[in-house]
C-alpha cells in the first residue's frame, strides 16, 4: 500500500546514514593526515629534515590519493586549498627551515580540522 | 552532507509554513507543499550546474531530500486528515447565502477586486447571483449560483440526452495507436475499412483519426508537402 512512502523513508534514512559515513570517512582521513603533519613538525623540531620532508610528502600524497572521494563530497576550492597548505608544508620541510615547517604545519593542521568541522552537525554549521 | 540534508529540511518546512501563513491567495493551483518543492527544486538543481567547483552531490542530495519530504508528507496527509488541514489548509467560505464573509476575506488576504476577477473568470459578472463561493486550498474559487441564475440542466427540463463516448485517437500522424484501438474493441481490419471509406490509402496518409466508439469520428488526412 505505502510502498512509495516506505521507499522515501528508506531513502531519507540512507541519505542520513551516508552523511554520517561521510563525516566518519573524512574524520579518519583527517586523523591520518594530521598524524603525518605532527610527525613532520616533530622531525623538523628534532633537526631531522629528511624525516620531516618524508612525513610532509606522505601527508600530501595521502590527500592526493583520496582525490576520487574528496571530489565527490567536498567543494573543489576546499580540496585545492588543503593541497596548497600541504604543498607549503612539504616545501618548508625540503628547505630544512624548522621555523617555517612549524608555521606551515600549523596552517595545514587547522585547514584539515576545518574540512571536517564544517561537515559536523552543529548549530553553527546548520545556520 | 548531513548539513545539506538538515538545511534542506529546515528550508522546506520553513517555506511550507510561510506559504500556509501567507494564505491561499498566493498559490496558483498547487498545494503549498507542492509549490515549495517546485520552487526549491529548480534552484537547487541549477546551483551545481552553474558552479563547476561545487560537487554534483550538493545538488542531488537536497533534491532527493525534497523528493522524500514530498512523498512522505503527501502520503501522510492521505491518511491523517488533521495533517492535511495543517499542511494544505481548509477551504474557506468567502460567500455564504449571498453574504460576503469579510472575516474569511481578511484571513486569506483576499480583496474584493480579486474576488470579482475570479468570479468573472467563471463568467459571473454579478456578485449578487452567487449563493456560495468557496476559496479552495489550491487558491481557486468554486462558485455556486442561486437556482434562479444557475444554467438549466437537461435533468431539470426532463430532456432526454444521449451520453457521447470519450473520443480516443486511434491513428496519430500516420501511426496506429494499437492500445487505444484495442480499448475500443476494434481491430486492424475495422481500421483499414474506415480509412478506405474516408478515401485514404493507408494509415500513413492519416494525420489524425479519433473515435468515441459510438460512431462519432474525427478524420483528417496528412497535408502533402508542397
Amino acid at each position: 500500500m505505502m510502498i512509495k512512502e516506505f521507499l522515501a523513508a528508506a531513502l531519507l534514512a540512507a541519505l542520513f546514514i551516508g552523511a554520517v559515513a561521510n563525516i566518519r570517512a573524512l574524520d579518519s582521513l583527517r586523523v591520518s593526515i594530521v598524524l603525518m603533519i605532527d610527525e613532520a613538525e616533530h622531525a623538523a623540531g628534532a633537526d631531522d629534515p629528511d624525516a620531516a620532508a618524508r612525513a610532509a610528502e606522505d601527508a600530501a600524497r595521502l590527500w592526493e590519493n583520496s582525490d576520487a572521494y574528496t571530489h565527490i563530497v567536498l567543494r573543489h576550492s576546499v580540496i585545492e586549498d588543503v593541497s596548497d597548505k600541504l604543498g607549503e608544508l612539504a616545501k618548508a620541510a625540503y628547505a630544512g627551515n624548522s621555523g617555517e615547517v612549524i608555521g606551515a604545519a600549523k596552517n595545514a593542521r587547522s585547514r584539515m580540522e576545518s574540512v571536517v568541522e564544517i561537515e559536523r552537525v552543529k548549530m553553527g554549521s546548520i545556520f | 552532507m548531513a548539513i545539506v540534508i538538515i538545511r534542506t529540511l529546515i528550508i522546506y518546512f520553513a517555506i511550507v509554513v510561510s506559504m500556509r501563513v501567507m494564505g491561499k491567495r498566493q498559490l496558483g493551483e498547487l498545494e503549498p507543499a507542492e509549490l515549495v518543492v517546485a520552487v526549491l527544486m529548480s534552484d537547487l538543481a541549477a546551483h551545481p550546474l552553474q558552479d563547476l567547483g561545487t560537487p554534483l552531490i550538493y545538488g542531488l542530495v537536497p533534491v532527493l531530500t525534497l523528493l522524500c519530504c514530498e512523498i512522505l508528507i503527501s502520503g501522510a496527509i492521505l491518511k491523517v486528515s488533521w495533517l492535511r488541514a495543517l499542511v494544505c489548509g481548509r477551504p474557506g467560505m468567502i460567500i455564504e447565502n449571498g453574504k460576503i464573509i469579510q472575516r474569511e476575506m481578511r484571513k486569506n488576504r483576499y480583496t474584493l477586486d480579486e474576488l470579482a476577477e475570479r468570479l468573472r473568470k467563471k463568467d459571473i459578472t454579478n456578485i449578487g447571483t452567487v449563493r456560495y463561493a468557496i476559496l479552495e486550498t489550491d487558491g481557486t474559487i468554486s462558485a455556486f449560483l442561486y437556482p434562479e441564475y444557475a444554467p438549466i440542466t437537461p435533468c431539470q427540463t426532463g430532456t432526454d440526452v444521449s451520453a457521447p463516448g470519450f473520443p480516443v485517437p486511434v491513428v496519430c500522424d500516420g501511426r496506429v495507436l494499437e492500445k487505444n484501438l484495442k480499448s475500443l474493441g476494434y481491430d486492424r481490419v475495422w481500421l483499414e475499412r474506415r480509412i478506405a471509406a474516408r478515401g485514404a490509402g493507408s494509415e500513413r496518409d492519416v494525420f489524425l483519426f479519433s473515435t468515441d466508439g459510438c460512431g462519432n469520428e474525427f478524420f483528417q488526412l496528412k497535408e502533402r508537402p508542397k
